[in-house]
């Protein structure tokens, strides 16, 4: 059927699906918004309908094959290129599900809120985005899309809080930067490789401008997935922004961009080596997100931001996997990243739905809610176990393929990823505990018997995205069948699936989830509170100066930014105020100097006129005798 | 060549005469009443006479015009004929246009000597014009001298002391420059027989093998120092900031327009474009220093002046520098831009003249520091004003950017870039004190004892609309002319 | 003999312009721009030169010194604001002198120098007719120029001086 479908849309006057995949959200997007705001209904019902449509599309894709649009457009290669191929197809239709999911869920979550309408225009808005960027064959085309981004990014998260854009500022700038970056490296690659067409580019090597290319795209990209240093919006927004856009852009979307183009940069564009200096920097980048973002997520007491810095951390993880430049890291990295967007999503919807019964997600104010809302909780459990490594979820199996080719790469890459995974499973166990487990605690203008459930259209998403963690471990050869032939011959022949190889490695990695067990009971029996349970690492000698850092912000890369634009405008201005100086004082000054010297010649003696006339003369005539 | 053409050439020598005659003859009470009026047509009728001598002479395609005064005198060898080109026939046309400033404006201010007031300004146009249609030095000099004691006179028409102190220095100090100008008339005299035009350049070229060069070396330093104190070129020019000061406002309107540029920088770039030969001289050098020091001093001293009419005398001598400075490189493109500059300068600082006058009128004062926001009632004067500093300042597209780009670019070619900069950079200094003016005397605060202040009356008014037109006009003309000129080949 | 009458009139020249600028006797100072005028023409007349001598004699020494006198008679002399004489002229009586110093030293040097003064005089025209023709076809426009500047004179005395005897 699907293929009926696509050949339908292609045999119609030469329009590509491909470019209809772009352009039908957006204009879906402009309808939305003007349906007017009285009929939520009618909004909701042609939002849900934009993403089915989408879907519907990106299957036919999948099941198509290659296919390529080419417009050309402006000198130096400059072309609306556009092209579908293994990676990109599997990519397009992952997201369409995730965007589908997620709309579905927030219809219901949107139902009372103001900003219904604005957040479904920039949902759209950003999937035909995202559509394009995935879609795109030619840098400047995919750097159109990906900058686009930042527009829709800005206006997601400054919904509802159009009078304090703090936040979105931060986003904007920090994902400016790494967009400017990435701007800059498509810049030295296009150079280099001579060419702008993607599909063209392949092995650049990797010396002398190739090394800043390389550096600049991939600090581009992965700061388009939220690692660090460009992290530091995330935790902000996710107090701010409405819950589904966590949801889908944070979490998701742009994990997957971040992550495709980071895969494509270090698989085919450049020449990427295992154990080359390079390799080694990706991979410190990655191991140094990875234990910090998740030091952090250790203390908090929401649980939205608690997500999102374990949403950071994974990325740490993707990055770590991607590094190490061996085929079982890249698979790794590349399931890592479908299984995180799966768990991720399904977190953060469980979190939404606690938002919208209990009102808010603080822990110190809500505690034991698994009572009211059982389907939540299970989900939540087996979204944390997918994330913690547990067996035979889908977290599990994509983590010992990046465990195992960190152990190849370095010993202490492999130490940072366990450590990691220490704290991952510490904090969620807390999580867990304190949300769903415990006695039962809520705000005071929620009443117990009101809480309940939360309603179907909410739960439906997150038991489907349950329901793939179970799926995508379990039966994890079919997305590595998917994921394992993107290497193509690199892959050397190797298969990954089922169980994993190593089994020393299993075992280190159930003790250490043990370990994390054994250290949440110990402080829940010290504290005697389930959000307690970690206390005793927060307040750790060291630590607890450390964390009193982070928390106010002081290691924020973006606040270290903004001290030194301060800085520099402070120069700026002094050097504004020393020219001012000089032409308000000092021309001023010597002028009036001299023309008072001058009046004092000019005083009116006609004998003095006389004696410099006389002066004057003798003057020509010396003029006369040297020049003669 | 149509025979009226040199007999409408009468005019310019004979309308004065003919009004001084008519005036005198009519009667005091008769004169009183329309002398003024008589003065400003002549003025009409010389410009009118020689914008049409301009095209004619176009049109026969003749450089010049020959014709004899009144009596017609038969080629001789040596005859010192009139002839008028078209460098005479700009400058006749400038003269005219002062006076009809001049006369024009000059009810208010002239009262009860309007009889005495136009017999004398006849006279020193017809010192004027004389200069500038002779073809010999020694009848240049005699103009000269009448329109030096015609001036003298006219500074101290109304016997006040102030005009008679500023008369009296001004005397004091032509009559020493008409006295060097003399002896080196003279010095040239003897080496080459005689002092017309086209036989003082056999002097100019290898001058040193003469027999006596010692004569001539002093005859030129004692020409440009006599005609350096006429035109006002620094350090001769102790007397014009006090002259033009002391004037009264039509002798000064006269005075700054027309008559220190007719006796001094027309004298000097006839007889240096007929004198020299080559280009690079000694005297060309030495025009050049004192050139660029008036514009500088000029341009400074005039930065802090607080009268009116003193600022404009030392901005006169700046821009004489100017002038001097185009005619000192020796190229064509200086002569045409020193030219150009001469007939712009006759322009708006005729308009700046009259608007002085006219606030002087209106508030009884010249001393800017006291005025301040009379934009409001002299709407007409504040934007003349304007109007003519933009002009000399330099900025397209009025007439004085083009000039100014011309002696510009003749002093690069000719002399280097430093000096050209400095040129440049005087200009800026140009628009400080013209700012400074504007600045306090028709923006800013208005002074409450000004407030109930009018417009100048009438004749001040189509005075300066129509020199702003002439500068407007000439400006957005330039081009075309400049185009024209190529296609003759000239420039 | 004529380089000697040639030299007394210089002299004279010198003496009476001296005496002409620093005398306070007004009329006795005309006089003495009078005798300077006739000392000129001698001179001229000894150079060969009569027709100059002739117009110098006539316009200088004569026409010159009537309007002068005429006009000074019109004017009264000079009193300081507290009714003293002027003292002007005793202030700067050396000046004249020092001029005059100056011109001879700059002779000395000119002569000392071996420079050699070679002074061709014009030949003079014979007929008187011949001349009066010339002169008026050859030098109208300073024919002009002096009927103008006796105008000028003539209107700047008018200005000047004529009220006053009215008053």
């Amino acid at each position: 059927m699907f293929n009926a479908l696509n050949s339908l849309i292609t045999s119609g006057s030469g329009v590509n699906l491909l470019i209809i995949m772009i352009i039908v959200p957006a204009l879906l997007a402009l309808i939305t918004i003007i349906i007017p705001k009285r009929s939520y209904f009618g909004r909701a019902i042609l939002f849900l309908i934009a993403t089915v449509v989408n879907l519907l599309f990106a299957i036919s894709l999948f099941v198509g094959e290659e296919m390529t649009m080419l417009i050309p457009w402006a000198d130096f290669g400059i072309n609306l290129s556009l092209r579908v191929y293994d990676f990109s197809q599997f990519m397009v239709l992952a997201a369409a599900c995730f965007a589908f999911l997620v709309a579905l869920y927030s219809i219901s979550f949107m139902r009372n809120k103001s900003y219904s309408g604005k957040f479904f225009f920039y949902y759209l808005i950003t999937l035909a985005l995202v559509n394009g960027a995935l879609l795109a064959n030619n840098l400047v085309v995919m750097l159109f899309f990906w900058e686009g981004l930042l527009v829709t990014l800005f206006g997601m998260t400054i919904i509802g809080n159009a009078k304090r854009p703090a936040v979105a500022m931060k986003a904007l700038i920090l994902n400016g930067v790494a967009d400017l970056l990435l701007m800059f490296g498509i810049a030295i690659t296009a150079m280099q490789a001579g060419t702008m067409a993607m599909d063209m580019i392949v092995d650049i090597p990797m010396e002398g401008l190739g090394i800043v290319g390389f550096v600049c795209m991939m600090l581009g990209a992965i700061g388009k997935a939220g690692s660090m240093p460009f992290h530091s919006w995330i935790p902000d927004a996710a107090e701010q922004a409405p819950l589904p856009f966590m949801a889908i852009l944070p979490a998701a979307l742009e994990k997957m961009l971040g992550i495709y183009l980071l895969v494509r940069v270090c698989l085919t564009f450049y020449d990427f080596t295992p154990g080359s200096t390079l390799s080694i920097v990706v991979m410190a980048i990655g191991a140094i997100t990875l234990v910090l973002a998740v030091a952090m997520a250790l203390i908090q007491k929401d649980m939205k931001k608690l997500l999102s810095y374990h949403a950071i951390s994974q990325v740490g993880y993707m990055i770590l996997g991607i590094g190490t430049a061996l085929p079982v890291g890249i698979v790794g990295g590349i399931f890592h990243m479908i299984n995180h967007v799966i768990y991720k999503c399904c977190l953060f919807l469980t979190a939404g739905s606690v938002e919208k019964q209990a009102g808010t997600t603080d822990l110190n104010k809500i505690s034991g809610l698994g009572r009211f809302m059982p389907i939540t909780a299970i989900c939540f459990i087996i979204a944390a176990l997918s994330i913690s490594g547990v067996p035979p979820f889908n977290g599990f199996f994509s983590k010992e393929l990046i465990f195992d080719a960190a152990l190849e790469s370095g010993v202490i890459f492999y130490i940072a990823a366990i450590l990691g995974a220490f704290l991952t499973a510490a904090s969620f166990l807390k999580l867990g505990h304190a949300a769903f487990f415990g006695p039962v605690k809520l705000p005071e203008d929620v009443r117990e018997k009101d809480m309940m459930e939360a309603p179907g259209a909410m739960l439906l998403p997150m038991i489907v995205l349950a329901a793939f963690c179970i799926f995508f471990g379990v039966g994890n050869a079919i997305p590595l069948s998917i994921i394992q032939p993107l290497l193509g011959d690199a892959l050397g022949g190797a298969n990954f699936a089922g169980w994993p190889h190593s089994t020393v490695l299993v075992l280190i990695s159930i003790g250490v989830l043990l370990l994390a067990v054994l250290n949440h009971y110990l402080g829940y029996r010290r504290t005697g509170e389930g959000i307690k349970a970690v206390d005793h690492i927060h307040y750790l000698p060291g630590l607890h100066q450390v964390y009193n850092c982070a928390e106010k912000h002081y290691f924020d890369p973006y606040n270290i930014l903004m001290l030194l634009f301060k800085f520099i405008s402070y120069l700026c201005f002094a050097i504004d105020r020393c020219i001012n100086w000089i032409y308000d004082v000092l021309f001023v000054k010597t002028i009036q100097g001299a023309t008072t010297a001058m009046k004092n010649f000019n005083s009116g003696s006609t004998s003095r006129y006389i004696a410099w006339m006389f002066t004057g003369m003798a003057f020509v005539l010396m003029m006369f005798i040297l020049l003669l | 060549m149509p025979a009226y053409f040199a007999t409408s050439m009468y005019a310019f020598m004979g309308a004065p005469l003919l009004v001084i005659l008519v005036l005198t003859l009519a009667g005091r009470k008769l004169a009183e009443k329309w002398a003024l009026t008589v003065g400003y047509i002549v003025g009409i009728i010389q410009m009118l006479t020689s914008i049409i001598a301009i095209i004619l002479l176009w049109q026969y395609n003749k450089a010049s015009i020959t014709f004899s005064q009144f009596w017609s005198i038969q080629a001789n060898d040596g005859a010192a004929y009139f002839s008028a080109d078209v460098f005479s026939l700009i400058a006749l046309f400038c003269i005219g246009m002062v006076t009809f400033a001049a006369f024009y404006t000059a009810k208010t201010m002239i009262g009860k000597k309007a009889f005495q007031f136009t017999n004398l300004m006849m006279v020193m146009i017809l010192g004027m014009n004389g200069l500038a249609l002779v073809t010999d030095l020694f009848s240049l000099y005699v103009f000269l001298e009448i329109t030096g004691v015609s001036s003298y006179v006219l500074i101290s028409i109304n016997r006040d002391n102030k005009g008679l102190e500023g008369g009296f220095k001004y005397l004091i100090m032509s009559a020493i420059a008409s006295a060097f100008i003399l002896v080196s008339l003279a010095l040239i005299f003897i080496n080459t027989g005689s002092l017309r035009y086209e036989d003082i350049s056999a002097i100019s070229s290898s001058w040193m093998e003469l027999s006596n060069p010692i004569l001539i070396l002093v005859a030129f330093v004692f020409l440009i120092c006599g005609f350096s104190i006429k035109s006002g070129l620094v350090p001769f020019h102790g007397w014009l900031p006090d002259a033009y000061q002391s004037a009264p406002a039509p002798v000064s309107i006269m005075l700054g327009g027309i008559v220190t540029k007719m006796v001094g920088v027309y004298a000097i770039i006839r007889i240096v474009s007929n004198l020299l030969v080559e280009s690079d001289t000694v005297v060309n050098t030495c025009f050049m220093v004192l050139a660029l020091m008036s514009i500088i001093y000029g341009a400074v001293a005039a930065a802090g002046q607080k009268d009116f009419k003193r600022l404009l005398g030392y901005s006169s001598i700046s821009q004489i520098g100017y002038i001097i400075l185009g005619v000192s490189t020796g190229n064509i493109l200086g002569y045409i831009g020193a030219i150009f500059h001469f007939f712009n300068h006759a322009t708006f600082k005729t308009t700046l003249f009259v608007n002085s006058a006219a606030v002087e009128q209106q508030t009884g004062l010249s001393d800017i520091t006291k005025m301040g926001g009379l934009h409001k009632q002299m709407p007409i004067t504040g934007t003349s004003n304007i109007i003519a500093f933009l002009s000399a300042v330099g900025i397209p597209p009025l007439a004085g950017f083009w000039s100014k780009l011309f002696i510009i670019i003749a002093v690069w070619q000719t002399n280097g870039a430093i000096i050209a900069s400095i040129a440049l950079v005087a200009s800026i200094f140009t628009a400080v004190y013209f700012l400074r003016i504007q600045k306090n005397i028709f923006f800013g605060p208005v002074n409450e004892k000004f407030a109930d202040i009018k417009e100048a009356v009438k004749g001040f008014k189509l005075t300066e609309i129509a020199l702003s037109v002439i500068t407007i006009g000439c400006g957005l003309l330039f081009p075309v002319l400049l185009l024209l000129l190529q296609a003759q080949g000239i420039v | 003999m004529q380089t000697v009458i040639m030299f007394i009139c210089l002299a004279v020249m010198l003496i009476a312009s001296v005496a002409a600028a620093m005398l306070w006797s007004r009329i006795t100072a005309a006089m003495c721009l009078a005798l300077t005028s006739v000392s000129l023409a001698v001179i001229l007349f000894i150079l060969h030169a009569p027709w100059a001598a002739l117009f110098e004699l006539s316009v200088c020494a004569g026409l010159v010194t009537v309007i002068f006198a005429s006009t000074i008679s019109m004017t009264r002399e000079y009193r300081q604001p507290d009714g003293t004489p002027s003292e002007y002229h005793v202030r700067f009586a050396p000046l004249p002198f020092i001029l005059i110093l100056v011109g001879v030293v700059l002779v000395a040097v000119v002569l000392i120098s071996g420079f050699d003064v070679n002074i061709t005089a014009t030949e003079s025209t014979t007929a008187v007719d011949t001349f009066k023709e010339v002169f008026w076809n050859t030098r109208q426009a300073d024919i002009l120029g002096q009927i103008i500047i006796i105008l000028a004179g003539a209107f700047a005395v008018a200005i000047l001086f004529k009220e006053s005897t009215k008053e």
